[in-house]
C-alpha cells in the first residue's frame, strides 16, 4: 500500500511541477515504483518537463470516466525503472474530476506503487480540492517573495481544512548572493511566517530551465545543485537524515565544476 | 442665556426653555450679541430640562458652525461634566480564544473580545467587538470595538500589524520600528502605540494598573 503525496503552492510559477518531476525521477532511481498523477486538467505540463507528451495516448479524464483503463493510460517513462506518469486532459477543464474520483483514483493507484506524487494546479479552486482528495500528505513549495510566502501561508491553513496537517515545506530558487546582501528573503524569515516542516531547500540553478525544455529531470544530472537538491529531498522524503547542502561554498564549488564541464 | 466661567473654562447655561427651537433659537442670539467677547474659547452648553435629541445636538453644532472662533466642547445636563459623545454600551461578555495561528485568509469574528493564542499572520483578519489579545506575532489586520467601541484595546507580543481598526479609527502601522510588545488604543481621535509593559507578574491582582 502506496503513499500518495500531493504537491502544492497556492501561487502559480514557484516550480510544483519541477518539483513532482524531479522528486518523481530521484525516488524512482533510487528504487521507489512511483506513479506522477498530473491534476492540472486544461494546462497539463508534467508530461512536457518529462520528455513524455507524444507518447500520451489516454489521460486521467479517461479513467475516471471510464473510457480507459488505468494500467493502460499509465506512461512507463524508459530512462527510469519505475517511473509512470497519468497525464492530464488537455481539452476538458477542472470540472471535469470530482474529489471523490480522484480519491478512488489515488486509492486505485496507491496499490500498485509506493509513492504517488499529485501535481496540484495553481489557485484555491475545484483545481486544489480534486489534487488534495486522494492525498495522505502534502508537501507545499515556495519560493522566497512576499507574495509566493503569502499563498503558501493560505494554502497551509486550507490544507487544515481538509485534514492533512503538518505539510513539509520545500523552498524553490533561492539565490544565496541575494539573500546575503539582504535583497531576499532567507530561510529563516520563511519558516517563520509557515511554521511547518522545512524538507529542503532547492537553489536557482539555469540548469532546471535546460534540463526543463529538453524534457530530461535534473535530479539525474550529477553537475546540478537543484538536481543535488532534489535528491537530497526525496532521500528525505524515505526517512533518511540529509544535512541541508551548504549553499555558500559549494555555490562556488558548482561554478568550477560547471566551468570545468564546459571545457571538457 | 446665562454665561458662566470656571476652572473648567467658559459654559452657556440653556435653562428654562420649554422646546428645543427656543432654546436654539435663543442660543444664537446669544453667540452673536457675545462671539467678540468669548473670542477663541471652548465652550460647554449646559442643557436642562430636555433630552439631548439629534435636532437640538445638531442645531447646537449648526450655530457654532457660523463662528469659527469658537469651539464647542461639549453639550451637557446641567450639573454632569461634559461628554460630548455618549458611551457606547459595554461589549458583550464571553471571550472567544483561539488556539492555532490564523493563516492567509482565514478570519475571526467574535461580538466580545479575542484572545489568539498564536500568530495572525499577514492576510489573516481578527474582527472583535472588544479587545483583541494575541500572545503571538500580530501581522495581519486586526479591527478592535467594532462597529464603534473606541475604547476598545489591541494587544500583541510582537506588534506589527498591516493595519489596525479600533472603533472607526484607521492606522497603517508606519512598520519600521523593531517589533515587541505593544498596546495599541484611541486617543483624541488617533491610534496611539506604546509598549505593552505594564504586564501583571503572577498572582498579582493589582486592579486598575495603568
Amino acid at each position: 500500500m502506496g503513499e500518495a503525496i500531493v504537491i502544492t503552492s497556492g501561487k502559480g510559477g514557484v516550480g510544483k511541477t519541477t518539483t513532482t518531476a524531479n522528486l518523481g525521477a530521484a525516488l524512482a532511481t533510487m528504487g521507489q515504483r512511483v506513479a506522477l498523477v498530473d491534476a492540472d486538467i486544461g494546462l497539463r505540463n508534467l508530461d512536457v518537463v518529462l520528455g513524455l507528451e507524444n507518447r500520451i495516448v489516454y489521460d486521467l479524464v479517461d479513467v475516471v470516466e471510464g473510457f480507459a483503463k488505468l494500467k493502460t493510460s499509465l506512461i512507463k517513462d524508459k530512462r527510469f525503472e519505475n517511473l509512470y506518469l497519468l497525464p492530464a486532459a488537455q481539452t476538458k477543464d477542472k470540472t471535469a474530476v470530482s474529489p471523490d474520483q480522484m480519491r478512488q483514483l489515488v486509492s486505485d493507484l496507491k496499490q500498485d506503487f509506493d509513492i504517488i506524487l499529485i501535481d496540484c494546479p495553481a489557485g484555491i479552486e475545484q483545481g486544489f480540492r480534486n489534487a488534495v482528495a486522494g492525498a495522505d500528505k502534502a508537501i507545499v513549495v515556495c519560493t522566497p517573495e512576499v507574495s509566493s510566502v503569502r499563498d503558501a501561508d493560505r494554502i497551509v491553513g486550507l490544507l487544515e481544512a481538509h485534514e492533512l496537517r503538518q505539510p513539509l515545506l520545500i523552498i524553490n530558487r533561492i539565490r544565496p548572493a541575494m539573500v546575503r546582501r539582504g535583497d531576499m528573503m532567507d530561510i529563516d524569515d520563511i519558516i517563520e511566517i509557515l511554521a511547518i516542516e522545512l524538507l529542503g531547500v532547492v537553489p536557482d540553478d539555469d540548469a532546471i530551465v535546460v534540463s526543463t525544455n529538453r524534457g530530461e529531470p535534473a535530479s539525474v544530472n550529477q553537475n546540478s545543485r537543484a538536481g543535488e537538491a532534489y535528491r537530497n529531498i526525496a532521500r528525505r522524503l524515505l526517512g533518511e537524515q540529509v544535512p541541508l547542502m551548504n549553499l555558500e561554498e559549494a555555490g562556488l564549488l558548482n561554478r568550477l565544476r560547471r566551468m570545468m564541464g564546459r571545457s571538457r | 442665556m446665562d454665561i458662566k466661567g470656571d476652572r473648567r473654562g467658559l459654559r452657556i447655561l440653556a435653562h428654562g426653555f420649554s422646546n428645543e427651537d427656543e432654546l436654539l433659537a435663543d442660543l444664537q442670539r446669544t453667540l452673536e450679541r457675545h462671539h467678540q467677547f468669548f473670542g477663541r474659547s471652548a465652550l460647554v452648553v449646559e442643557v436642562s430640562g430636555m433630552p439631548f435629541s439629534e435636532h437640538l445636538l445638531g442645531g447646537i453644532a449648526g450655530h457654532f458652525s457660523a463662528f469659527p472662533a469658537l469651539q464647542l466642547a461639549g453639550v451637557v445636563h446641567d450639573g454632569q461634566s461634559p461628554s460630548p459623545k455618549p458611551v457606547p454600551a459595554a461589549p458583550p461578555e464571553g471571550a472567544l480564544i483561539v488556539r492555532m495561528t490564523l493563516r492567509s485568509g482565514q478570519v475571526v469574528e467574535h461580538a466580545a473580545d479575542i484572545v489568539v493564542a498564536g500568530d495572525v499572520n499577514p492576510g489573516a483578519r481578527v474582527i472583535a467587538g472588544g479587545d483583541v489579545f494575541v500572545l503571538g506575532r500580530l501581522r495581519g489586520l486586526v479591527m478592535a470595538g467594532q462597529p464603534d467601541r473606541e475604547n476598545a484595546a489591541v494587544y500583541a507580543l510582537r506588534f506589527e500589524p498591516s493595519q489596525i481598526r479600533i472603533g472607526s479609527v484607521w492606522a497603517i502601522p508606519p512598520g519600521e520600528s523593531a517589533p515587541r510588545a505593544e498596546m495599541a488604543r484611541v486617543e483624541n481621535g488617533q491610534v496611539v502605540v506604546t509598549p505593552w509593559t505594564n504586564l501583571p507578574e503572577p498572582g498579582d491582582h493589582r486592579s486598575g494598573a495603568d
